[in-house]
């Protein structure tokens, strides 16, 4: 039986403060999938692929720096048509997807921990440090003698290059939470399970969405790296074996699926920014 | 009838973390009866809110004991800043309390419904704090306070951050609200009227580290009617204290 479950006085009723209505939340509108994409990036890139193909034509320079743009889209097509393209992309895409999940969720769990005690924070600190100042390229060959040539290693690269963002992001995040609020949640004896839900993961979103578009993107990096090295497919082993035998069509070719392929993830990042912002909007003050 | 219900033998707290040599709370010894409210007045410093936050559980006693009238208290802390989740809906914020009790989240928001009528925000239920005034969100704080059904409630200067009008309007209710309900109460405040009007006993403590200076007992009969702060019986007590209270501040200006 709570106190409050009987009535307000009525005399209460009168002496209520009422400040003006505010609008209430925008009805649940959903954040397009893609964002309005502005007109001069779409001008830029189509005046950019113009200038490529205006300047190989004339031949301005020599057509093994530049081939012609036409040429590169018909290597593309050949390549798709004889069907190892799409063989290629899925070669990339899994472990870059499984090394991206894997540093999501060990990376925010680290930074998240170390965030919340100093004495972690100060254990691992200097391993994070340590970590960032290396180039990830030197661990490749320490991953293949350990996990073979597979999938294993190249996720390995994946996450080592990949997970930093979000372990300094949540740490961060976890950091900035209100010691107020943790200590309001503490009167009450709120379970773990519950501040971590009601509390933690709310109050840090953005830091994790932060982290996320960062991650993504070294994620990306990190694999078409590890393909250069122990890869018989992929998208960055397409790169490598074309760079080797000087065909730069192909060469080009896959510059340009890495391009198209990072500006599509960014694009899903803002995506799920933009869900974030509009709920952050429409909740926080 | 006016067993304890808590006593403070002998409690010192001093944070590790100050580094200072002096305790918030030293050697202090106090009780509160049951179904009573206890006010706390004294300087600013003086370890007021510490002394509250060890009654909560918040901070640990260096030495010194809390020994408890009942088995197992309820105790609920309604802070000075109404603390609300900023990203959860006023009805979220008042079921947060209720479902750390444990309660599944359907429950404790069906019975926040109820609450938040009983605070006169009923419609305001799927609003966000940052959309109420200060008053309003004062009251999703009591009410998820009150909401657990606790048998001590610790208010830490309450209403220190509304309007006159406001503060006025939410000390009535709270006075309400401890008649029609069996429970205990320990109020900090800076406001010697806000301590006579709800209080039966006011405790007034000397500047860092606090011990009681005075104990002074409010005789008016509860609940009390707003206009009895313009009674002089009323304004009598009001002075003894502030007088008394005057006196540990002395560098403080008299006004």
């Amino acid at each position: 039986m709570s106190l409050l479950e009987r009535t307000v006085p009525a005399e209460l009723e009168d002496q209520v403060d009422s400040p003006e209505p505010v609008a209430t939340r925008p009805a649940g509108r959903r954040a397009p999938i893609l964002g309005k994409v502005p007109v001069v990036s779409v001008l830029s890139v189509l005046l950019g692929l113009a200038l490529w193909e205006v300047i190989a034509r004339l031949e301005l320079v020599d057509p093994l720096v530049l081939p012609r743009l036409s040429e590169t889209v018909r290597r593309l097509g050949n390549d798709l048509f004889r069907e190892h393209l799409l063989r290629d992309l899925v070669a990339t895409a899994v472990p870059f997807l499984v090394g991206t999940l894997l540093s999501v969720l060990l990376g925010s769990a680290i930074g998240a921990a170390m965030g919340a005690s100093r004495w972690l924070d100060r254990v691992l600190g200097p391993w994070v440090l340590g970590l960032n100042a290396v180039p990830r390229i030197a661990f490749v060959s320490v991953f293949i003698v350990a996990f073979g040539l597979g999938m294993t290693s190249k996720v390995a690269v994946v996450t080592a290059t990949a997970i930093l963002p979000m372990v300094l992001t949540m740490r961060s995040g976890v950091r900035s939470l209100d010691r107020e609020i943790m200590e309001m949640a503490a009167s009450f004896r709120a379970p773990r399970g519950l501040i971590l839900r009601r509390i933690v993961l709310p109050a840090t979103t953005t830091y994790f969405v932060a982290g996320f578009r960062i991650t993504v993107a070294l994620a990306l990096i990190g694999e078409v790296v590890a393909e250069f090295f122990s890869s018989s497919s992929g998208i960055g082993f397409r790169l490598q074996a074309a760079s080797q035998t000087y065909d730069i069509n192909e060469v080009y070719a896959m510059v340009l699926v890495l391009a198209v392929a990072g500006i599509c993830s960014a694009q899903m990042v803002a995506f799920l920014e933009r869900r974030v912002a509009r709920w952050q909007g429409t909740t926080q003050s | 009838m006016a067993a304890n219900f808590l006593r403070l033998d002998d409690v010192r707290v001093a944070y590790a973390s100050e580094g200072s040599p002096m305790p918030a709370v030293d050697g202090l010894s106090l009780r509160v009866d049951a179904r009573e409210i206890l006010a706390i007045v004294g300087p600013s410093g003086c370890g007021k809110t510490t002394l509250l936050k060890a009654i909560a559980g918040l901070v640990p006693l260096s030495s010194g004991a809390l020994r408890w009238g009942t088995s197992s208290p309820r105790p609920a802390t309604v802070f000075q800043a109404p603390r609300l989740l900023s990203w959860a809906s006023v009805i979220d914020n008042v079921a947060f309390g209720l479902e750390a009790q444990g309660l599944p989240r359907r429950e404790a928001r069906e019975r926040s419904r109820g609450l938040l009528g009983r605070v006169g925000l009923a419609e305001w239920g799927e609003r966000y704090p940052r959309e109420l005034s200060g008053g309003m969100q004062q009251r999703v704080n009591l009410a998820r306070a009150l909401g657990v059904g606790p048998d001590l409630i610790l208010l830490d200067e309450p209403f220190a951050a509304l309007d006159a009008q406001t503060r006025e309007s939410m000390q009535f209710y709270l006075s309400r609200v401890a008649d029609q309900e069996d429970v205990t109460a320990v109020l900090v405040t800076h406001q010697v009227d806000e301590a006579v009007y709800l209080a039966d006993r006011v405790i007034v403590l000397s500047p860092r580290p606090a011990r009681i200076v005075v104990e002074v007992a409010v005789p008016f009969e509860r609940p009390r009617p707003l206009r009895l702060k313009r009674d002089p019986a009323f304004r009598a007590i009001e002075d003894q204290i502030w007088e008394t209270l005057q006196e540990q501040a002395p560098d403080a200006e008299v006004a």
